[in-house]
């Protein structure tokens, strides 16, 4: 039996590693992700940060306590008196990227002999912009919160956290929380378009093709056959899922940098042998059982491309369930939950990259994967050995 | 002589496709394709089948080669049941028809060693049974040239080395020489010829009442899914030829059912 099912996956392999295009296949989404999240989207924001233009700040009567402040922003600063004000508002209108800031003439001290008890209003600073400008908007609320700080900084009584880094969060701690948001979704993704790559081809295919029909004449089990096949299939997800993982883990970090300061401090380093340990057992199972179901789905359809319009809905499902990571706050402590098939898996990852998993949890994904993946497998047995599921047309 | 192929009673009946429904413009949702056949075929024999297209030919032999299985009756070759006893079955046939192709990807080298590993012939005895049959059949420069690459004359003659990679001692064949050029057609059946010289038990079906008549120890004509004919060639054949029996046969069921 294992001869068997080892010449049945051999021919799989050799059909798919004796192919330089479906090594190609195998090999370039991976390739491709890592070139375009490390290397050509840092140049383009960065390249899109270097053409952004300087924008013009006019200021009319603007306060010399002010002036450092606003000089550190990256304006091109023009200052002028009530007298200027016409005018400035003229250029205004010629470019959509400026800003204009108008104090009352009095602001300094108005500000400081203003009793908040009096009613009388507060005096009032202008700010006229274009906000279909994104550069002018930016400066807008540069500038709005610049005001704020000077405002709260007059009737200082007590500070937060001054000259203190009070964030207490580890590396760990940050590579749990943003891996464990982006990494399940992405892996399972990766893993399901890794069995929809090649699966619906060799078995759908093989039917529409009339070959699979010279394999069942020989005397071996159909049962052999599927599950050699679904080997195959597996060994190439996990190749096919784990390069893509791999690419987007060790691109992950340069694609956000700049955007959080915590991109700083993500590492794999933080994870041990026993976390890589349970994530492989829950990869693979979640794979078994994934291919499984594209094998039933493939064994069911008269073609490829109804087999590809079967599985879609799947993928569907797979992602929907996927994307509850990117909302999770940690996995989720239920136990019955491990047993649905796909959410268990999603869950278990979670878990995994937030360092806050249950072993036993994982166990129950992992055992629960297997046992429906062999139903799935005897399923599609089932169908090998229908011969309206085999040759009709 | 022994019984090897005992066919009892088959009756076989397909349900029709939506898509077959229209494509023949018919509302049947069934079609009747075995109605209660019955033959034998006997050990070192060659047995043809004969018949119109429908008439039964193909489900007969996909159904001795375990590919299918009746609706109801037995069969069974080399003793050995076809329904519970399949596996063994196909130990022992080599089983050629023209929906069984082969992987276009795989060179014929390949696919005669993986079939020969799913049939356990030893590696030894499968290599020189390679470089002969591929000698045989005069395609060694071909050996590796990718499938999807050869014609379809080549394309079925490889098909008939890979079913019989194994040696199998009886030989199925649904129209062997389909498809194929005089002189491909030739050399099967020269090959046919030799297998029934080693004592192999052959079952064919055909269309071309030559190859038959050359070949065949004994005939079957199957109509409309019931035996209408069967005996040696002499005793169906009275002096006359094979096609003028056919054809008097088919025309006087024509006549009845009308």
């Amino acid at each position: 039996m294992k001869n068997n099912i080892g010449t049945i996956a051999g021919k799989e392999f050799h059909r798919f590693f004796g192919d330089r295009r479906m090594i190609l296949s195998l090999i370039m989404p991976a390739l491709i992700l890592y070139l375009m999240y490390s290397l050509v989207m840092p140049r383009i924001i960065s390249a899109a940060t270097a053409q952004s233009k300087t924008p013009t700040l006019y200021t009319v009567n603007l306060p010399s306590e002010l002036k450092s402040g606003l000089s550190a922003m990256k304006v091109k600063l023009t200052e002028g008196s009530d007298a200027d004000e016409s005018a400035f508002r003229q250029k205004l209108d010629g470019d959509k990227d400026a800003v204009l800031m108008i104090f009352p003439a009095d602001f300094s001290s108005a500000v400081k002999s203003y009793d908040v008890s009096s009613g009388l209003p507060a005096p009032n600073v202008e700010i006229f912009y274009n906000s279909s400008s994104d550069t002018a908007g930016r400066l807008f609320g540069g500038l709005t919160a610049a005001l704020d700080k000077y405002e709260s900084a007059m009737s200082n009584k007590f500070d937060i956290n001054r000259d203190i880094n009070a964030d207490i969060a580890t590396s760990k701690d940050t590579t749990g929380r943003v891996f464990s948001m982006l990494m399940p979704m992405l892996l399972m993704i990766f893993l399901f378009t890794g069995c929809m790559s090649f699966a619906p081809d060799s078995i759908a295919g093989e039917k529409e093709r009339g070959t699979i029909a010279t394999m069942l004449v020989t005397p071996i089990n159909r049962y052999e056959i599927v599950i050699g096949k679904i080997i195959a299939f597996a060994v190439i997800a996990v190749i096919s899922g784990g390069l893509t993982f791999a690419a987007v883990a060790a691109s992950l970090p340069n694609l956000v940098s700049g955007a959080a300061d915590a991109a700083s401090k993500m590492t794999f380093t933080g994870y041990g042998a026993a976390d890589y340990v349970a994530l492989l057992f829950l990869i693979l199972s979640t794979v078994l059982l994934m291919i499984s179901v594209v094998s039933l789905m493939s064994a069911y359809a008269k073609t490829t491309k109804e087999a590809a319009s079967l599985v879609m809905p799947i993928l569907l499902i797979v992602m929907l369930v996927s994307l509850m990571s990117m909302q999770s706050n940690g996995a989720s402590l239920s136990t019955a939950l491990y047993l649905i098939p796909f959410y268990n898996s999603v869950q278990s990852m979670i878990g995994i990259f937030a360092y806050s998993y249950s072993p036993l949890n994982i166990l129950i994904s992992v055992l629960s994967n297997l046992v429906y993946s062999a139903l799935v497998v005897f399923a599609v047995t089932k169908m090998f050995n229908n011969e309206r599921a085999m040759f009709s047309k | 002589m022994d019984e090897t192929i005992v066919v009892s009673n088959l009756c076989k009946c397909y349900r029709l496709s939506k898509k077959q429904q229209r494509l023949e413009k018919t509302k049947e949702t069934e079609r009747i394709a075995l109605r209660g056949l019955s033959f034998t075929a006997k050990r070192g024999e060659v047995f043809g089948l004969l018949g119109p297209n429908g008439a039964g030919k193909t489900t007969t032999l996909r159904i001795l080669s375990t590919l299918i299985s009746a609706d109801s009756g037995s069969a069974s070759v080399a003793g050995f049941d076809v329904v519970s006893q399949s596996r063994e079955v196909r130990e022992r046939i080599g089983f050629l028809t023209s929906e069984l192709k082969l992987e276009e990807f795989f060179t014929p080298n390949y696919l005669f060693d993986f079939f020969g590993k799913l049939y356990k012939v030893p590696p030894e005895l499968l290599s020189r049974r390679k470089a002969e049959l591929f000698g045989k059949f005069g395609v060694d420069k071909y050996a590796e040239v990718k499938i999807g690459e050869l014609s379809s004359g080549m394309k079925q003659k490889f098909s008939l080395i890979m079913s019989i990679a194994h040696d199998p001692d009886i030989i199925i064949f649904d129209e062997p020489t389909n498809g194929l050029d005089l002189v491909a057609a030739r050399d099967v059946t020269n090959f046919l010829l030799d297998q029934k010289a080693r004592g192999k038990t052959i079952l064919l079906s055909t269309h071309i009442f030559e190859l038959a008549e050359k070949l065949c120890d004994r005939v079957g004509i199957i109509m409309d899914g019931t035996m209408t004919a069967c005996g040696s060639l002499p005793e169906l054949t009275q002096g006359k030829s094979l096609e003028d029996v056919f054809f008097s046969l088919y025309e006087s069921r024509e006549r009845v059912s009308e």
